[in-house]
């Protein structure tokens, strides 16, 4: 098998300058804009070709300083840019960015994702409540609240996705819910 | 040429005007392409669940929103590398710099769901180009049946260009496709195209297919329960003669009613003819010449509907694509690969489409060889030739054990065609072993699919069009001026009585023609050539004839048996005599005279559309003159050895 980091281009609406590369989730281990990269990504910075590099879960955005324009320098960066990924240990992430926030950043990318997609689509909202140690926090709004389907489906819907930009995380929980009133029940998220 | 064996719709614009937009649909062998490009035009290219159906070029015109575009149909490739001809024609017809070929404005591709992963590396090809692209996903439904997953919005994403999902060219589901073709301008472009190099091409689509969430379909519990079987060394080996015997039998036994209906029809208009034209020579012509001798091929359009059905349905069902899997194996040992098995069993129907199809070979080396055994294979203009011989050797209630004696002759000869094919493919692959390396050859294994009524009907509908065009073209126009061979000089009353012949006597008179005609002159002539054989005049005539196509055969013994005897013809040819030399008086058409026509048949090239498509193909006269020359001893030397063997053992 071939020793190439596996990436893919992704356009990002609205902003020709900046392309998504779609990177191998985890591969960084950080998010946020990095202080230090390996050199054939830091060449391109220093000569003025990238403006801006910024880490997500699962890609990297990566942004053209004027005139450079990525019909031209698509092939150069992507090359940079795998080489660098190759060498994970020469990125330095950014001061006081924690694992948290890396989790808390694939969290929020999956809520904004297909499955807060689903949620939505059942008239719910998923929120993300917090993140410590590996697990995962959210909160059901909306028709959610309450639902019996929502519960544990929706905590694995939401695990199974979260997995796949972030191994580190250990459990997603729903956030205990707002005291019920008094005198009325309600029907349990988890079954048993 | 015979519209029975090419393309028929072969670069058709629709009279529409040389500026309207032109797209091409470009994708792997089997990824749906055609059934699309069929749909699109609401032409009817032939498909098949078997990859390298499409070798030729077609072009059609398709409806959008804004307006009518012509589409092209390439030809299906793996890669833009351009190793092989019909490569060569997909990467040229995208090239811009290549001015030759028309770059069109906008590319089709298809991609095959189930075989995601490979289908890739064209995309990831097709997108270098720089030319707008909509990807068009096929076979998602067969994704889903077989537990597979894909998330489309992502590939969408991901690939950066418009992804429409088709399901086998259902016609209300193109309504997107439909809008999106007549905007191409409008499509979405990739960012940053993919890259180039095969290692990079592999992380890109490595990256994609995570991306998508794509998971591999599994192998249909179906399909692989019955290739355990099917494709097995020994069973399926057993099993796929076993098929082919079964073939052969139904061939015969299900089209035998209908061809002694369509005989029947034939005998009673020849009959009016004969009574209600007062001219002579004018119901000579139309009974003896035109109905005797035409109807006397039309009267096989059962067998060759009925081939087809069979053909296609096993085509469609997926079993053909077993068969080239099974022979792979067979043909690797002969230092032949399986694409050339593909390009034999394509001359199943006909050696036109299978010297065509030679174009998926990468080596020069392997497509000549591969060309020069297609004429081999059984095609069905062969078909009424077997008949009617068949039909003199053996009776129709013969029986060999359980099984018809028809249909186990007409299966050895079919097998007889296939091993002569091989072998001379795997000569003449000997012959010039200087070509480079051998190239790897991917086959698909199709999964079991029931065909569609519609495709098969299609299938049929063609082969018999085609088989009726190529008797009204070059049988009729062949029968006309055999008939006039046959009839003349016509004999004075003086000439008749001087012979002992009384004028009134109307079969006499015509036996004493057709024996003293030019045509027998002719057939007389070339005697010496073919007297070791056994056969006689008439018989020499007709293979002569038979030349232009091989049915000619069957027209010419029509026409002398109507003429010797008008209300038996079928009677008149089994008791005709030997004229001439010392066999004179004993009967022309013994067993062993039989074997000999059988094998000549089989072994000859006696079809000038397949030399003219082979002059065209091989670029030269050089090969469709070895291949005449060639096939014509081979013919004659195996039919010498079928009439000893069968004189011996008769």
């Amino acid at each position: 098998m071939s020793t190439t980091v596996p990436i893919h281009a992704e356009a990002v609406p609205g902003d020709p300058t900046t392309v998504r590369w779609v990177v191998p989730a985890g591969r960084l281990g950080f998010v946020g804009s990095p202080a230090v990269v390996p050199a054939p990504l830091a060449g391109l910075l220093d000569d003025g070709v990238v403006s801006q590099l910024e880490v997500e879960p699962a890609a990297v955005l990566v942004t053209l300083a004027p005139p450079h324009v990525w019909a031209v320098e698509g092939d150069r960066v992507r090359t940079a840019l795998q080489t660098a990924l190759a060498d994970p240990a020469g990125w330095r992430a950014p001061a006081g960015v924690t694992a948290a926030d890396r989790l808390a950043a694939a969290a929020r990318q999956v809520l904004a994702g297909e499955v807060g997609d689903y949620a939505r689509s059942h008239g719910g909202r998923l929120e993300l409540v917090a993140v410590h140690d590996g697990e995962v926090e959210i909160a059901l709004h909306g028709t959610c609240d309450g639902c019996p389907a929502a519960g544990r489906t929706l905590e694995d819907r939401v695990l199974t996705a979260l997995r796949r930009l972030d191994p580190s995380v250990r459990r997603v929980v729903s956030a205990a819910p707002p005291e019920p009133a008094p005198g009325r029940r309600r029907l349990p998220l988890r079954p048993r | 040429m015979s519209d029975h064996c090419g393309p028929a719709d072969d670069a058709r614009r629709g009279g529409l005007a040389v500026d309207a937009p032109l797209m091409a649909l470009v994708g792997s062998p089997n990824s749906g392409k055609t059934t699309l490009f069929n749909a699109l035009t609401g032409l009817r290219a032939k498909t098949g669940n078997y990859p390298g159906v499409t070798v030729t070029r077609y072009t059609g015109v398709a409806d959008t929103d804004a307006g009518p575009v012509v589409l092209e149909d390439l030809p299906g490739t793996y890669s833009l590398s351009a190793i092989s001809p019909d490569e060569q024609i997909v990467s040229a017809t995208l090239d811009r710099d290549d001015a030759a070929s028309a770059t069109p404005q906008a590319l089709l591709v298809t991609l095959d769901a189930t075989t995601l992963a490979r289908s890739l590396r064209l995309v990831a090809q097709v997108l270098r180009r720089g030319l707008p692209v909509c990807v068009v996903l096929t076979f998602s439904d067969e994704l889903d049946r077989r537990q597979g997953r894909l998330d489309v919005g992502a590939l969408e994403r991901a690939l950066g260009v418009p992804v429409v999902a088709v399901v086998g060219g259902r016609r209300q589901q193109l309504t997107r496709l439909r809008t999106l073709m007549g905007a191409p301008g409008e499509w979405s472009r990739p960012v940053v195209p993919p890259p180039a190099d095969t290692e990079g091409v592999s992380a890109w689509i490595d990256s994609v297919l995570t991306a998508t969430g794509y998971s591999s379909p599994e192998l249909d519990t179906r399909t692989r329960r019955l290739d355990a079987v099917l494709l097995h060394p020994v069973w399926g080996t057993l099993v796929f003669l076993a098929t082919m015997f079964a073939f052969f039998q139904t061939i015969f036994a299900l089209a035998a009613p209908a061809q002694a209906g369509i005989e029947a029809v034939f005998g009673w208009l020849g009959d009016q003819v004969r009574a209600r034209i007062g001219v002579d020579w004018l119901a000579g012509f139309l009974a003896d010449g035109l109905i005797g001798g035409v109807g006397g091929v039309i009267v096989f359009l059962p067998q060759i509907a009925l081939l087809f059905v069979l053909i296609s349905l096993l085509e469609g069902v997926g079993y053909l694509a077993r068969a080239a899997f099974l022979m792979d194996r067979v043909m690797a040992r002969a230092g032949l690969e399986g694409r050339a098995f593909v390009a034999l069993l394509s001359s199943f129907a006909c050696a036109i489409p299978g010297i065509m199809a030679t174009r998926t070979l990468p080596s020069t080396r392997d497509r000549i060889a591969t060309m020069m055994g297609a004429p081999l294979m059984t095609c069905s203009a062969r078909l009424p030739v077997y008949v009617l011989i068949i039909g003199l050797l053996v009776d129709s209630d013969a029986r060999v054990g359980p099984v018809g004696a028809q249909g186990l002759i007409m299966f050895g000869l079919y097998l007889g065609g296939a091993v002569s094919a091989m072998l001379t493919a795997w000569l003449f692959s000997r012959i010039g072993r200087s070509a480079g390396p051998a190239m790897p050859f991917y086959m698909e294994m199709p999964p079991y699919r029931i065909p569609s009524v519609r495709s098969v009907a299609l299938a049929v509908w063609d082969a018999c069009r085609g088989f009726l065009a190529k008797v009204t073209k070059i049988i009729l126009g062949t029968t006309i001026v055999l008939w006039l061979l046959l009839n003349l000089p016509a004999p004075s009353d003086a000439t008749l009585r001087a012979a002992g012949i009384d004028p009134t006597d109307d079969v006499a008179v015509s036996t004493y023609t057709i024996d003293h005609s030019l045509a027998a002159d002719v057939g007389r002539a070339v005697e010496p050539v073919f007297a070791p054989l056994g056969f006689d005049w008439r018989i020499n005539v007709g293979v002569l004839a038979s030349l232009s196509a091989r049915e000619v055969f069957v027209a010419t013994l029509g026409q002398v048996a109507a003429a010797t005897d008008p209300e038996d013809p079928a009677g008149a040819l089994a008791e005709m005599t030997v004229q001439d030399g010392d066999r004179a008086g004993e009967p022309l058409f013994t067993p062993p005279v039989l074997a000999a026509l059988l094998v000549f048949f089989l072994y000859a090239l006696q079809c000038t559309s397949t030399i003219a498509v082979l002059r065209r193909e091989s670029g030269s006269w050089r090969w469709p003159a070895i291949a005449f020359g060639y096939l014509f001893g081979l013919a004659w030397v195996m039919a010498l050895l079928a009439r000893t063997i069968v004189a011996a053992v008769t």
